[in-house]
């Protein structure tokens, strides 16, 4: 008699949530356009004052006209959209890849100790090393192609990514550990039906720190050896004392970069219920 | 050791309303009551019913929605040291050692010099009954250990009100019998007033003068238990024909909200709304 | 994760007798992959000699300044900036948009402009790393802050303690441990953008090294470069973590 009740009046509260939640997302997103508006209407008042000069500080309006020339007309060998084309396909496959081998090996070492025992201190020892300390080797290893570059991208990532997955894994809360062994679950069944999955929202929240990782590895390795690519253009912005064209580029990669990211949120909560995904990511 | 006082307290027409994300939740429910001074109340009711919502609203943590708490005839307004509130967890500082703790009170309050502050703090400490453990690091201690401390914290303020919310809950059974019999001889000493919250009736019996009974959510006062035992009380109080008869009508009482309270919470489980 | 010495010297004489074997067998040119021995000496040469003109502790040395100069300043404006965050919302709502719009920047592309406006001294490097580090500080205070548990604060203030005592006394001393862990984070982010730094802009430093010599076709001193590059960062990390372990006791409880 009490649940009858209860059930209909759960059925009313559904609906009357699922508009509320409509509404709910409209109004998280107000605050980053809020953000955006105020923080363009800061910039344009201290270039307007000409506290800093022109040359020094672009107006937003000089960045717009840079980026709509470079839209139409090449900047170096091609044009703004085929430089962010470049580097984008440049972090998607090192991210790409990386994530799935440092997903790959770090199961391999829960699967099998003894490959964690010789690898978690290669491991530890690589970590600190920033991943364009590699691009000049890898340049000598690979040429000056594509492959270096996607290479130093694959190295920053797959190291950070392995440890992540092992120690994602490692924290099961022990009461799940035994709730699934006393259930019967072996213990290979224990490793990939339960401590993967639980470990899912911690690697997914790494991943999106990689994720900026490869973008600054990617920033790193068009530095070096490239004539193209988002970071290029900054670097040679930089080199000829074009902040306009500098600012154009960072803005573009700050773009690219947070619809990347929304993509990997919207994906993590997806696969995981999104209990975690609401967690800015702390580096 | 405590300054002799009686503080009666007032409370008067209480609501507590909650906002969520759910909707507004009414946690206490037009409650009135009073305490006697020197009196010891406890109040009982089903996990849920308000009944810490409404010690930290007398203790100054949060204010009503609706009414008003008098304590020794003034207004409360926020935290007060001489109304000395005991957690259910401990919340000592980790940082700072036993005697650190115990003399956060005073050396905030800045009223008193420091070597009247240590020899205050060490009486309280023998009091508890951790004398010698001055140093020691809180989180080298065991839970009862640390709920002495505790205490101990509190009672150098020299409190005229006592409120204490579930304070034994987390401790074992023995360690807690040890506790309330140090509870009562503290109390038996001085009177002051303490609101005493707590789900176990025996402890209810064993330490109260008096005890009220809450409704589940939204609380009220549902029923009242004078608990006309001879003091001063010891363990041999548990075999008192009394203590049975009493604890019986107290229980039945509460497990008619419990029942509700359980339902409530099928109920709102229905209508949770995932994100 | 074991943290045996023993292990790890193990696993390291192994890579090593491993890599010795593989130039031997292999023979690649020295270049593509000098052997142990030869990056070992390469080590003791620039030990003796320096690189480049300047001795080596030098290099180190100045690489270590740098970061010390910028996490020392993020240390003293973001920890303060973070609780002032964390305690008066005007103050977090007017920072916050900053901080979101540009946390998907990556700091090394400030270097950029940073150089422009500011040449290629030691401002821009120190300046890069003191923008990166302090925005981690900043918000790894400002949530340490917020987390402390409410029963810390309700303590304090039943006993007697008025709301500035309870900022100043229990605020920031239960909060550090997650202001340690932001710290511990922003150093790594720190190396990173020191030697992303020294690869654009300087004369001395281990990324100098590192860079410089792939330059000379000096691979042997680059591999050098990389393992001194991986013991100092891992020295900081390892003594942050240490500070760590001795102050986890506070937070909790």
């Amino acid at each position: 008699m009490a649940t009858a009740a209860a059930q209909k009046r759960a059925s009313g509260w559904a609906n009357h949530l699922g508009r509320r939640r409509a509404v709910r997302r409209l109004r998280s997103g107000l605050p980053v356009i809020a953000s955006f508006v105020f923080v363009l209407i800061v910039w344009d008042l201290v270039a307007a004052t000409k506290l800093f000069p022109p040359s020094a500080v672009p107006s937003p309006g000089d960045v717009f006209a840079r980026a709509w020339n470079m839209i139409w007309h090449p900047y170096g060998t091609t044009t703004l959209e085929g430089h962010a084309a470049i580097s984008i396909g440049r972090v998607l496959a090192g991210y790409l890849l990386g994530c799935v081998a440092g997903l790959a090996i770090g199961i391999l070492m829960k699967l099998k100790p003894i490959t964690r025992y010789v690898l978690e201190p290669i491991f530890s020892f690589l970590r600190p090393i920033p991943a364009f300390g590699f691009i000049t080797v890898l340049i000598i290893w690979l040429g000056i192609g594509e492959s270096p570059k996607i290479a130093l991208i694959f190295i920053g990532v797959v190291a950070p990514m392995t440890i992540y997955t092992v120690t994602a894994m490692d924290a099961l809360p022990p009461d799940l550990d035994d709730a699934a062994r006393s259930l019967g679950a072996n213990g290979r069944q224990v490793l990939l039906k339960v401590r993967l999955p639980a470990a899912l929202p911690d690697i997914l929240i790494g991943m999106r720190v990689l994720l900026a990782l490869a973008w600054t590895s990617v920033m790193g390795a068009e530095l070096i050896a490239a004539d193209s690519g988002l970071g290029w253009s900054i670097w040679n912005g930089m080199r000829y004392l074009q902040t306009d064209v500098i600012f154009v580029g960072v803005i573009t990669i700050a773009v690219i970069g947070a619809a990347m990211d929304g993509l990997l949120i919207a994906v993590t909560v997806r696969l995981t219920g999104g209990w975690k995904a609401r967690m800015r990511g702390r580096e | 050791m405590m300054e002799d006082s009686s503080i009666r307290v007032e409370v008067d027409g209480i609501t507590k309303t909650f906002g969520t994300p759910r909707g507004a939740t009414i946690a206490v429910s037009d409650v009135s009551l009073n305490v006697n001074p020197g009196e010891f109340l406890a109040v009982v009711g089903p996990s849920g019913c308000g009944k810490s919502t409404l010690l930290r609203i007398i203790a100054g943590l949060e204010p009503p929605s609706e009414g008003e708490v008098r304590v020794g005839g003034e207004r409360v307004a926020g935290p007060n040291p001489r109304h000395g509130v005991v957690f259910q967890r401990p919340a000592l500082f980790p940082w700072l050692d036993v005697m650190g703790n115990v003399t956060f009170g005073p050396r905030m309050q800045r009223k008193r010099s420091k070597s009247a502050i240590n020899e205050s703090a060490e009486g309280y400490i023998r009091a508890v009954g951790l004398a010698g453990f001055e140093h020691h690091k809180v989180y080298q201690l065991s839970g009862g250990m640390m709920h002495r401390v505790a205490l101990a914290r509190v009672l150098i303020n020299r409190p005229n009100l006592l409120l204490m919310d579930e304070p034994f809950g987390a401790l074992d059974a023995q360690t807690r019998l040890v506790m309330q019999e140090l509870l009562i001889s503290i109390w038996q000493s001085d009177r002051s007033t303490l609101l005493f919250i707590t789900h176990d009736v025996e402890e209810a019996l064993f330490l109260s003068d008096r005890i009220l009974v809450m409704t589940a959510r939204p609380g009220q006062v549902k029923a009242e238990y004078v608990v006309d035992l001879p003091r001063p009380r010891d363990v041999s109080i548990l075999a008192h024909p009394r203590f049975a008869e009493l604890k019986y009508q107290v229980l039945t009482s509460i497990r008619e909200e419990t029942q509700r309270t359980v339902t409530l919470e099928q109920t709102e489980a229905l209508s949770v709304d995932m994100p | 994760m074991f943290r045996s010495l023993g292990r790890h010297l193990a696993v390291f004489a192994a890579v090593i007798l491993l890599w010795e074997a593989a130039t031997l067998v292999f023979a690649p040119s020295s270049i593509a992959l000098p052997s142990p021995v030869m990056v070992f000496q390469a080590l003791v040469q620039m030990g003796q000699f320096g690189f480049n003109g300047v001795p080596l502790q030098d290099h180190i040395g100045i690489t270590f300044l740098r970061i010390v100069e910028a996490f020392a300043a993020s240390l003293l404006v973001g920890v303060p900036l973070g609780f002032a965050m964390g305690s008066i919302p005007l103050i977090r709502k007017v920072v916050t948009p900053f901080i979101t719009l540009f946390r998907p920047v990556p700091p090394f592309a400030w270097l950029a402009i940073f150089v422009v406006w500011f040449g290629i001294g030691e401002l821009p490097k120190v300046l890069l790393i003191f923008v990166g580090s302090v925005t981690i500080i900043a918000l790894n205070s400002m949530d340490g802050m917020l987390r402390v548990p409410a029963e810390f604060r309700d303590a304090a203030a039943t006993l007697g303690a008025s709301r500035f005592q309870v900022f100043w006394h229990v605020m920031p001393i239960a909060a550090l441990p997650q202001i340690l862990t932001g710290a511990r984070v922003a150093l790594v982010v720190a190396w990173t953008s020191v030697i992303a730094a020294e690869l654009v802009a300087a004369q001395s430093g281990i990324g100098v090294i590192i860079l410089q010599s792939a330059g000379f076709l000096r691979t042997d001193q680059t591999f050098a470069g990389l393992i001194l590059l991986s013991l100092c960062g891992g020295l900081t990390d390892t003594v942050m973590g240490q500070l760590q372990a001795r102050t986890a006791a506070w937070g909790n409880r």
